[in-house]
């Protein structure tokens, strides 16, 4: 026994010896980095679609006005960076007229950057239209300028001699060629939204949501976008229903071939109709969605039936969303709604945005932003126009509205803070950065 | 001349400095604090200067009149919107100890302001080392709460950024009383705060791959550490030893002793774990650990005492000439002694727990803490094996007398002594 | 005897079912059974116009919802750019500690895998990051940051190939500023700098205005030119970061370099000071100190080497991987060489890339042993990249051993390519070369 506890003191004595000689310390950040430390997480914001419209315009009913938007709350007071299109990105707006989900009429743009003086030069830039039509060779339809981005009044002055934001972009409309007109550049965020709470689990500020008291997130920060209006001669059908999505796209490289500084283009974004993206594709395919054109979209077809949403208001709330077997929903947003026939295009499903050329636009005073729920059929999801509430259209369809679960549900932001414009492009001018006041503080 | 080895081992570990760790904040950051009071009718600030192990390096030697009034002329006092003038009084310079042998900079200053003659709006602003990163605070009132506890304890939230504040506005009244300065900090106070220790443990379970070999290692690893972290101040190694001496435990003994330190210590390091992750949105594990000296020096007190008054009384029982029988430590107060000598966690243990639920790797995380456990009691049992030997070695050559016989109250004693120490020695650091 | 063997019954039963207890207890957790799901999918953009603003308001939400794994985890990217923007090594524990509780609320988040990978990776844990990166692959192959995330791994252990594929992929499925600027240094390592321009001028576009990435991308471009020699383009470059993000020390630093090489050695040492002030890293610091020494400044010099050696120590103290550039410091500055080359050989174990084979054969060269140094010089040249300090490494190790005019050969490569390569050794080469 005394061997035994001699032994026993002598392993303690070397373990104790030992551990101070291996010394391990902690774990902690060192800050020297001889490597090279990309970015890897940043996202893209100059590709980054944000929303998209088609609607009629009431000044213009024999016209398809199609908006698309990109970079996300753009802060207008970005200087000394500011923000502009991305020179080596396609930007895309698609026409489908046969309901296949591929493109039969397809609108590039591609913008340079103009050398200037130095914050300003930066925001003007020239750029092209491109039309394809069916297998046809590409026509460049239209050449333009973007005004400049809304730095301030002196800057506008300095260059422009005005300090009338709205005279100096409405000079930058162009018309295209047989037919139709064009615009691109720095305009208010048409979207309105209490992003804030949406984003914090479904959470909505008063009542029910359809009794305001919602903050706007978006107030005061602008997107770039890009406006085209074309005859709606050039693309009807039939069925007087087409389907339009946009996207962009971006060069691909590669390693290893010496000769070739750029490869083909891969699509990095696109959007058909709204809250897609965010709300029904699962976070791990969201590049793959990304990549993809609508004629795809099959393989996520059970997350259009059996929606994460729907899930968890119900858990939140207890609304009796119906949580499977959602065909409302993949009519409304894959295949166009048939039952009753509003946009119905065939049964390929495909996210795009429908809109049925026939329905006259409703007049200003008769409009509900509710769209198709509240009784307007020229309202989202027959195409989407700027006032259409999409936020409370969408929470109240994932609740069931269509299917007769009907709770009046919404972010309590039903209007843009700014008045859109009522003349082409129609997406009000962006906030000055000189005054600079984003997001709503009070409701 | 193993055992000669031995000793001359243990002797030179328990010697040997404790891992010190990095500033919190990161080794090149400039930390500063500034206290506004008024005592009587005049405005004093407490600026505290804290400089991370590589300024202090850069800075050389540091003298503290010279800090001083360059610090006093970067700061900007505005009382009702007149500029008034800060004057550096008393400074307290120490160098703690920090990461890599190097050393820290904690440097106190009093700077005098003026007297107020009624209620003043103040306006502070700290321009001092502009651009340098670093914790930068300002608190008004002389009780007003430091998050930082004036830079010594910087809080380690997930969910806030370092505070950057360098301006603040207020308005002051003078009080009542003289014009007394604020005491700027001697001694222990001016050094660094508690910090965990041992952290080489903590590193084992954020390994990567956990091969086969890895986890053995590491699992032998756990074992040494936890040995080592034995023979470091504390853990009851004087009351196992006094305890194992005064009650004649045989080896056996100290080796079932041993065990129940084990099983006490994994078990406390698992219930601590449970609380502190129950209890993190209320209570920081460095508040908790004060407390739980606390308990565990009452705990230490009351055993010694009940142990002293046992012993007192079989002593005084012996007054009518029993023989010396070997009592012996029963079964319960060995469990009690084992108990007390587990109860406090190591912060290391804690921490892999906490580390091992983290990562979801939760099984090798208790296996660690089992290992540290058990070289913990390995050791423990070492020492007080140690004692056994040297107590039977010597008593085998000794007289019977009144020395032994008062040994083991004097074992008792010393027990309950250590156990008032510890608790002394806790309760300032709590709350 | 009995009494004894029930307390070690009753032992072993408190510990058995406290294991018990708590791992299912923690298993039941992990899950997110209890409260709501956590919305994986739901990715709003959080109107922020800098990093700081959006860390704040994160900040805010979560003190308000603290089982938002998505939100955690967008945070614990947050602080990790603001540790690039600030270098503050704080928010890299912040980091750390938010992403592990995103793990926690949602096992299988590939964000904040994402955020651990990309971590670990600055962190110089390499061999972690792939893990990390090749776990967040099988969670989702169609995620296009994996892929950089395991390149970036992969070539710091020197596995090119490997790496090469691994960007191509990402690139293939999202070109975009990772992509660019990761098939740039690719081309680069390759020894194509004009397609290495090419990509980055990309990358510099993808920016598109976020001012840290823009600035980063304008030193690489700069850097690139600067590798070739033309200094006018490369100080354009760094001027243009400071422009996009004023303060950047890495410009600030690239500019010293410039100066220095137009024989401007105050304004030289003027950047370098504001690169070191802001952040030390160590290759600033030894920068800061060469350029004392050309000034005729040593003890300044000296007391800046000795910086570096304070930086080390706390490094190592860190527990950072033993970093590439110290041991190159202490191999150039012939402190210690022996101990430099022990260095060394730990540096290149941990990153085997070429960059270690380079001062792996550096630090045998300096202590003598040119045949073991010939080997990894070669090795570092392998890729053929076209790197003016590896050719210079190269034509040393020739000369010392007896090899002439191979010397020659390479020294006067090194200078053609870039006649400022290094402020220590370009005169070294120059007056070698004649």
């Amino acid at each position: 026994m005394r061997k035994a506890a001699i032994l026993l003191a002598a392993v303690a004595g070397a373990a104790a010896l030992a551990a101070v000689l291996l010394g391990g310390p902690s774990p902690q950040a060192g800050n020297a980095s001889s490597h090279r430390e990309a970015p890897l997480i940043s996202e893209d914001p100059t590709a980054d679609n944000t929303d998209l419209y088609a609607y009629r315009s009431n000044d213009a009913p024999d016209m398809l006005t199609i908006i698309s938007n990109w970079i996300p709350a753009e802060d207008p007071a970005a200087g000394p960076n500011y923000y502009r299109f991305s020179k080596g990105a396609r930007y895309d707006i698609y026409v489908d007229r046969n309901g296949d989900g591929r493109p039969d009429v397809t609108y590039y743009f591609r913008f340079k950057s103009k050398p200037g003086p130095l914050f300003l030069g930066d925001t003007v830039q020239g750029y092209t239209v491109t039309r394809i039509v069916g297998h046809g060779r590409p026509q460049v339809i239209g050449r333009a300028t973007t005004p400049p981005d809304n730095i301030g009044p002196r800057t506008l002055k300095q260059f422009y001699g005005t300090t009338d934001y709205r005279a100096i972009a409405a000079s930058h409309v162009h018309p295209l060629a047989d037919g139709g007109q064009v615009f691109a550049g720095q305009r208010d965020d048409a979207f309105f939204a209490d992003i804030g709470d949406i984003f914090d689990l479904v959470a909505i500020r008063k009542g029910v949501g359809n009794m305001g008291g919602g903050k706007d997130f978006l107030a005061g920060y602008g997107v770039h976008g890009i406006a085209l209006q074309i005859p709606i001669s050039q693309i009807d059908t039939s069925s007087h229903i087409v389907g339009v999505w946009t996207a962009t796209d971006r060069r691909s490289v590669v390693v290893g071939r010496k000769h070739r500084a750029v490869s083909g283009w891969v699509q990095v974004s696109r959007l058909g109709n709204p809250l897609v993206n965010e709300v029904v594709i699962p976070t791990k395919y969201k590049d793959l969605w990304n990549r993809l054109k609508p004629a795809a979209d099959k393989r996520f077809l059970t997350y259009f039936e059996n929606p994460m949403l729907a899930a968890v208001m119900n858990q939140l709330y207890m609304l009796g969303a119906p949580e499977h077997n959602r065909d409302d929903l993949v009519q409304v947003l894959l295949t166009g709604v048939k039952t009753p026939m509003l946009n119905y295009t065939g049964p390929t499903l495909a996210d795009e945005l429908r809109i049925n050329l026939s329905i006259d636009p409703t007049t200003p005073a008769k409009v509900s932003r509710l769209g198709v729920l509240g009784g307007d059929l020229a309202g989202y999801p027959n195409g989407r126009r700027l006032e259409d509430d999409v936020i409370d259209i969408a929470e109240r369809a994932f609740a069931g509205a269509l299917k007769g679960n009907n709770v009046p549900l919404g972010d309590g932001v039903d209007a843009n803070d700014k008045a859109n414009l009522s003349v082409f492009p129609y997406e009000a001018d962006p906030a000055s950065g000189a005054d600079n006041t984003k997001g709503q503080s009070t409701p | 001349m193993k055992r000669l080895a031995t000793l001359v081992a243990m002797t030179v570990t328990l010697a040997a400095p404790a891992a010190a760790l990095a500033h919190p904040l990161g080794n090149f950051t400039i930390n500063r604090f500034s206290r506004i009071e008024v005592s009587g009718h005049r405005l004093y600030v407490l600026y505290v200067l804290d400089l991370a192990e590589i300024p202090t390096f850069q800075a050389g030697t540091i003298g503290p009149r010279a800090y001083a009034r360059r610090i006093a002329s970067g700061t900007r006092l505005a009382l009702d919107g007149h500029p008034a003038p800060l004057n550096a009084g008393t400074t307290a310079l120490a160098h703690p100890k920090g990461a890599g042998g190097l050393h820290t900079t904690r440097l106190e200053i009093v700077l005098r302001g003026p007297r107020l003659s009624g209620p003043t709006a103040i306006r502070y602003r700290d321009t001092n080392y502009a651009g340098r990163i670093g914790w930068k605070e300002i608190v008004v009132g002389s009780h007003a709460k430091s998050r930082s506890d004036e830079l010594r304890a910087y809080p380690k939230d997930l969910l806030r950024s370092p505070l950057d504040t360098t301006s603040v506005s207020a308005r002051l009244a003078p009080g009542a009383g003289p014009d007394t300065p604020p005491a700027v900090g001697r001694g222990a106070a001016l050094q660094a705060p508690d910090r965990i220790a041992d952290s080489g443990f903590a590193s084992l379970i954020a390994r990567s791959h956990l091969s086969a070999m890895v986890v053995v290692a590491a699992l032998v690893a756990a074992l040494f550490w936890g040995a080592a972290h034995a023979l470091s101040p504390g853990h009851g190694k004087t009351i196992v030893t006094a305890y194992l001496v005064g009650q004649r435990g045989t080896p056996r003994h100290a080796a079932l002793l041993g065990l129940i330190v084990t099983a006490t210590h994994t078990v406390s390091v698992f219930g601590l774990g449970l609380v502190t992750l129950a209890l993190s949105q209320f209570v920081v594990p460095e508040r908790l650990y004060p407390w739980l000296n606390v308990v565990s020096g009452l705990l230490v007190v009351t055993i010694g005492g009940s142990v002293l008054r046992s012993r007192w009384r079989h002593s005084r029982g012996h007054e009518h000439g029993h023989h010396h029988h070997e009592h012996g430590p029963t079964g319960r107060s060995l469990l009690a002694v084992g108990v007390s000598g587990g109860l406090l966690p190591c912060p290391s243990a804690l921490v892999v727990l906490l580390a091992a639920i983290s990562l979801h790797r939760l099984a090798f995380g208790l296996l660690l803490i089992l290992a540290f456990s058990a070289g913990l009691a390995l050791a423990i049992t070492g020492v007080g094996l140690l004692a056994v030997l040297a107590n039977s070695a010597f008593r085998r050559a000794s007289f019977d007398g009144r020395l032994m016989r008062l040994l083991p109250v004097a074992s008792a004693f010393v027990i309950l002594v250590a156990g008032l120490a510890m608790t002394v020695r806790a309760l300032p650091k709590v709350g | 005897m009995t009494r004894r063997r029930v307390v070690l019954a009753a032992t072993v039963a408190v510990l058995a079912a406290t294991v018990a207890l708590l791992g299912g207890a923690l298993r039941g957790s992990s899950a997110g059974a209890s409260g709501v799901p956590s919305p994986g999918g739901f990715e709003g953009p959080l109107p922020s116009a800098d990093t700081a603003g959006l860390v704040r308001e994160l900040q805010a939400k979560l003190r308000a919802h603290n089982r938002d794994a998505h939100s955690f985890a967008l945070l614990g990217l947050a602080y990790e750019q603001r540790a690039r923007e600030t270098g503050d090594p704080a928010y890299y524990s912040k980091a750390d500690g938010v992403l592990e509780r995103a793990l926690r609320l949602s096992p299988n988040d590939l964000v904040a895998l994402s955020g651990l990978g990309s971590l670990a990776l600055s962190r110089h844990r390499f061999r972690e990051a792939l893990w990390i990166g090749e776990r967040a692959h099988r969670l989702s192959p169609t995620t296009a940051r994996t892929y950089g995330l395991v390149g970036d791994a992969q070539l710091e252990l020197g596995r090119y190939s490997a790496a090469f594929r691994s960007f191509n992929q990402l690139a293939a499925l999202r070109p975009g500023l990772a992509a660019y600027a990761r098939v740039s240094y690719a081309r680069e390592l390759l020894g194509e700098t004009d397609a290495a321009i090419n990509a980055m001028k990309l990358a510099l576009d993808a920016a598109a205005s976020e001012p840290e990435p823009t600035a980063w991308a304008h030193v690489q471009l700069g850097k690139l030119y600067w590798s070739v020699g033309k200094i006018g383009a490369a100080g354009t470059q760094y001027r243009a970061a400071l422009f996009a993000f004023p303060g950047y020390v890495y410009a600030y630093d690239a500019l010293a370099q410039v100066a220095a090489a137009r024989g401007r050695l105050r304004a030289a040492v003027a950047f370098e000071q504001r690169a070191v002030q802001a952040i030390p890293l160590p290759q600033f610091v030894g920068s800061l100190g060469d350029l004392y020494r050309l000034s005729g400044r040593e003890r300044a010099a000296q007391r800046e080497y000795a910086l570096v050696d304070v930086i080390h120590r706390l490094l190592v103290a860190n527990g950072v991987k033993t970093d590439l550039e110290t041991a190159l410091f202490d191999v150039d500055h012939a402190s210690g060489l022996p101990r430099a080359l022990a260095l060394a050989r730990l540096a290149h174990r941990e990153r085997p890339s070429i960059d270690g084979d380079d001062v792996l054969a550096w630090a045998f060269a300096r202590n003598g042993r040119c045949g073991d140094a010939l080997d990894y010089s070669q090795r570092a040249l392998r890729l053929g990249t076209h790197d003016a300090l590896k050719y210079f490494h190269r034509g040393m190790i020739e000369r010392c051993l007896g090899h002439r005019s191979a010397a020659r050969f390479w020294l006067g490569r090194a200078l053609r390519l870039n006649p400022n390569f290094s402020l220590l050794w370009a005169p070294v080469a120059r007056r070698l070369v004649g």
